[in-house]
């Protein structure tokens, strides 16, 4: 008799990869054939029709140009809209299939039976849900490119495939979290819930949180940690990454999480018992991390909510009552009804002492964070801007070689100079006065905002946060009146920053009785200069700050060369330049307009007049 | 060899396999018996790898079959409700086998093919009961193990399969020294092939034993006393079960028919007859003295 005995077999990976492989191959063609039809038939489609218009209608610009556009727009939206999608969705269908034997006594038998080492099972058919999902979308952008190449189109192939190593890295990652949940749940459901209570729980807890802090610790300035901690554990929002450019660490990112995922995922297969397939769960983790994501968030829902509508009823009540509904609902999915559901209170009651350290911490300061305010000695500049008003605001911008223009920043008030530093931090200290006559418990406070940012003199920075329910009375007047210092204004109004040489000519829009009328005038430059100082004096003189826009007589633009676009140099070295980070590039301002009224703009009013373009 | 040395094996409260020790020889074949949850399917699974022991040992060929894959690749095991991929054919089932134990036998598997009436291209899952378990049957003789753990096998088969299934593992015991474990409540089939037998209860084991030294060492006895002897006498017995009804004894009592006798004669009955037991009575009469309330379920 013969005996059949076989090639290499390092613990069965090969083998748990090539059966895996043939039990997905149906869902893999038809994979495959959508992908087919979603990237090279359409882009076949797309240029043939981009250059059946060209050569009809003509459209202005060189045919390769013309179709370049059309096939480096089709593939960033193709991608991004559709593959992307769909990458998610066959890595959803393909994990189920090939892990859900997990979920089964039978399955197990029959797999944790056979001579092949449980990560070697688990990593043979990882390897085959890659394979099949990569394999496929490789070819389809290959076939992308030879078409391009026949039809003699150049694309970004950088920024493509960029993208397509980042679309794989996130499917990854999506990948290796649910398998990190199916290896610790006992059921498909279990791990379905799990997964997207993760994925939207961590979100809901982090943004609810944000929001709570920033309401009920004064001066919390610092939510942007948090956003990035979200999106960074949830692969759905991280390809918001996509509206930025890939950059490397966003790809390592990715590659680092998967890999922690299905490292952790294979330690607790070899730990885990085979009868925990079809029950709840092999391992406590997700139970309780996803309690507690759920529960927390839905207090912090619910507190906010009832806050809103209620303000005087508090906060810790209603969360706690939100976190305890939550709590039981989640208990109620994970065990199939409320058998037994009192014993998990004990892990409600953690939340409960969570959720009174969180608002103790918050509505006693923080440890000092409240009352933290540097001296006028420590602080090399401060710039402070508020959420309301109708400030005169302007943004700086520069552009490339092929015109693009990029944002740099919108001009804020801003002081240097020690005196106006003082008056900040006189500012600052009357509002964390005006809570700790308050305290010891600080309340939730809500309204327009405050904000200012110390640079200090050691590199650091100091932001806070107020709402106007924390301003002591006369709060607005020191602020205006702080507002009209020279430095300030030099610093955060348009007009300061630019020279005769900035504009060449004025746009009116006339808005006097005898009815409405554009009128476009070029200036010489002494006008010009008498013009901007005319704007200056205005402004100096503090009427401008707060113009009325229901009643003036003329709207006033600077325009260069044609266009709005004004360009201004800012002195290097400069506190505002330093604010800035300017570039090497032109720098220019968005042209901004001016409700010329008599009251408003006395000065330049009468300059009009005297020009004769206003009555 | 199978060594089971102070297997305990427990599932949250409840303790499957409380402590349990015995030994499996090469070559034999091993009958499983007990009441339902006697631990004897997690037996199987924790012999076959798929459960981990919370305590105590099992070697098989001296080693430990959990993730040991040098053990595996020489054990099968058949579950009482054997799994199969929603697609799978009994040749990828075979290609399955094939890839993952050295030994598979690809000409074996043909010839068991050949004896099996099995349409090899279809869909297992579309297949009867008896036959899904033939196919299962098929794909574990097919790796040529030295083990083959098999639960609740005879289920769903018809008696011709039954009697080509015990002939196929006879000669397999016989032409290789194959150790075969057979869990099942069809004593009757066991009766047939195995030569130990093991009784499950309650996690436990009550006995391991061969089967002849089984059969030939406990008795039933009917007897007609003419007066009655005191209760007391019946002491000089080794009583498993005992009923009287006037002055008719029935009773099941341990020890070689010799013995037996002796000791009947010495309480001089009007009538007495000894009658060999079958394994099912030997089971239920074990089965009763280890606190199976067996009148009580019957009733």
């Amino acid at each position: 008799m013969t005996s059949t005995t076989f090639s290499p077999k390092p613990g069965g990976f090969l083998q748990s990869y090539r059966t895996a492989l043939r039990q997905i191959r149906g869902v893999t063609i038809l994979y495959t054939a959508i992908l087919a039809v979603a990237l090279p038939l359409l882009l076949i489609f797309t240029l043939a029709q981009a250059r059946s218009q060209y050569l009809f209608y003509g459209v202005g610009v060189e045919l390769s140009y013309h179709l370049s556009s059309q096939a480096d727009s089709f593939m960033m939206a193709s991608m991004i809209f559709f593959v992307l999608p769909l990458l998610w969705l066959f890595a959803l269908i393909f994990t189920v299939t090939l892990f859900r034997y997990l979920h089964d006594k039978r399955s197990v038998d029959l797999y944790h039976s056979l001579p092949v080492r449980r990560e070697n099972l688990l990593l043979g058919r990882l390897a085959a849900e890659i394979t099949s999902l990569a394999a496929p979308f490789l070819a389809a952008l290959l076939v992308c490119f030879l078409v391009l190449l026949i039809f003699g189109v150049s694309v970004d192939a950088a920024t493509i495939w960029a993208r397509a190593l980042f679309f794989l890295l996130d499917t990854l990652a999506l990948i290796a979290l649910m398998i990190f949940f199916l290896v610790c749940c006992g059921t498909v459901f279990d791990a379905a819930v799990s997964t997207i209570a993760f994925c939207g729980g961590l979100p809901l807890l982090v943004l609810l949180s944000t929001e709570y802090v920033g309401k009920a610790l004064p001066g919390y300035a610092g939510d942007s940690v948090p956003y990035a901690l979200y999106r960074g554990m949830n692969p759905f929002l991280g390809a918001m990454a996509l509206r930025n450019e890939l950059t490397a660490p966003v790809q390592l990112w990715w590659l680092f999480y998967a890999a922690a995922l299905l490292i952790a995922a294979v330690f607790l297969y070899r730990k885990r018992p085979s009868e925990a397939a079809e029950n709840a769960f092999a391992f406590p983790i997700p139970r309780v991390l996803i309690r507690f994501l759920i529960s927390a968030s839905f207090g912090m829902l619910l507190g906010l909510l009832v806050y809103s509508i209620y303000p005087s009823f508090p906060f810790l009540i209603s969360a706690l009552l939100g976190a305890l509904l939550a709590h039981l609902a989640i208990e109620t999915v994970y065990r199939r009804g409320v058998k037994g559901i009192w014993k998990t209170m004990r892990a409600y009651a953690v939340v409960v002492a969570l959720f009174i350290v969180f608002t103790l911490v918050c509505s006693t300061g923080c440890f000092g964070y409240t009352t933290r305010i540097p001296a006028v000695d420590d602080v090399k500049y401060v710039t402070f801007t508020t959420s309301y008003g109708t400030d005169h605001t302007a943004a700086l911008f520069t552009e490339d070689e092929n015109g693009l223009r990029f944002y740099i920043a919108s001009l804020e008030s801003m002081a240097a100079e020690s005196e106006n530093i003082e008056q900040v931090i006189a500012l600052h200290q009357d509002i964390i006065d005006r809570y700790l006559a308050m305290g010891p418990f600080y309340p939730m406070s809500e309204g327009s905002r405050f904000e200012v940012r110390y640079t200090l003199k050691d590199g650091t920075v100091l932001q806070r946060r107020f709402c106007s329910s924390g301003f002591p009375a006369g709060f607005s007047e020191k602020l205006e009146e702080l507002s009209c210092q020279q430095e300030i204004l030099e610093n955060k109004i348009d007009c300061f920053l630019l020279s005769q040489d900035s504009f060449d000519s004025i746009s009116l829009y006339n808005m006097t009785e005898e009815g409405k009328n554009y009128e476009s005038l070029p200036l010489d430059a002494a006008q010009r200069a008498e013009l901007l100082e005319a704007l200056q004096n205005d402004y100096l003189s503090g009427n401008a700050l707060n113009p009325s826009w229901g009643d003036y007589a003329a709207e006033l633009s600077l325009t260069h060369e044609g266009s709005n676009s004004l360009p201004v140099s800012i002195e290097e070295g400069s506190a505002l330049a330093e604010t800035l980070s300017l570039p090497d590039s032109p720098v220019y301002l968005t042209g901004t307009s001016y409700p010329i009224s008599k009251d408003s703009f006395p000065n330049t009013f009468q300059f009009l007049q005297e020009l004769g373009v206003i009555s | 060899m199978i060594d089971v040395k102070g297997l305990t094996k427990r599932f949250g409260a409840v303790t499957a396999l409380d402590n349990i020790s015995f030994q499996v020889e090469s070559g034999s074949i091993f009958g499983l018996v007990g009441s339902n949850g006697a631990g004897k399917s997690t037996f199987l699974r924790t012999a076959s790898g798929v459960y981990r022991p919370d305590a105590g040992q099992i070697l098989i060929d001296g080693g430990e079959p959990f993730e040991n894959l040098a053990v595996k690749e020489n054990v099968c095991f058949i579950s009482d409700y054997p799994f199969f991929p929603r697609t799978a054919t009994l040749l990828d089932m075979a290609d399955l086998f094939s890839h993952t134990y050295p030994h598979w036998d690809k000409e074996r598997f043909s010839y068991l093919c050949s004896c099996f009436p099995l349409d090899t291209k279809q869909r297992i899952l579309n297949m009867s009961k008896g036959m899904q378990r033939q196919a299962a049957i098929l794909c574990a003789l097919g790796a040529r193990p030295t083990h083959l753990l098999l639960d609740e096998i005879f289920d769903g088969l018809d008696p011709v399969m039954r009697q080509l299934l015990k002939r196929i593992l006879s000669g397999e015991v016989a032409d290789r020294g194959m150790t075969v474990v057979i869990a099942s409540h069809n004593l009757r089939e066991l009766e047939d092939i195995c030569d130990h037998v093991g009784l499950f209860h309650k996690g436990g084991v009550i006995f391991d034993r061969e089967l002849d030294a089984l059969k030939l060492g406990i008795s039933r006895v009917q007897a007609v006393f003419r007066p009655m002897p005191e209760r007391a006498a019946f002491d000089r017995f080794d009583l498993v079960t005992m009923r009287t009804q006037g002055s008719l004894v029935d009773f099941v009592a341990r020890g070689t028919q010799e013995e037996i006798l002796a000791k009947l004669r010495e309480l001089n009955p009007a009538f007495s007859e000894l009658l060999p037991l079958t394994l099912e009575e030997v089971f239920i009469s074990e089965m009763e003295a280890a606190g199976y309330d067996i009148d009580n379920i019957l009733s």
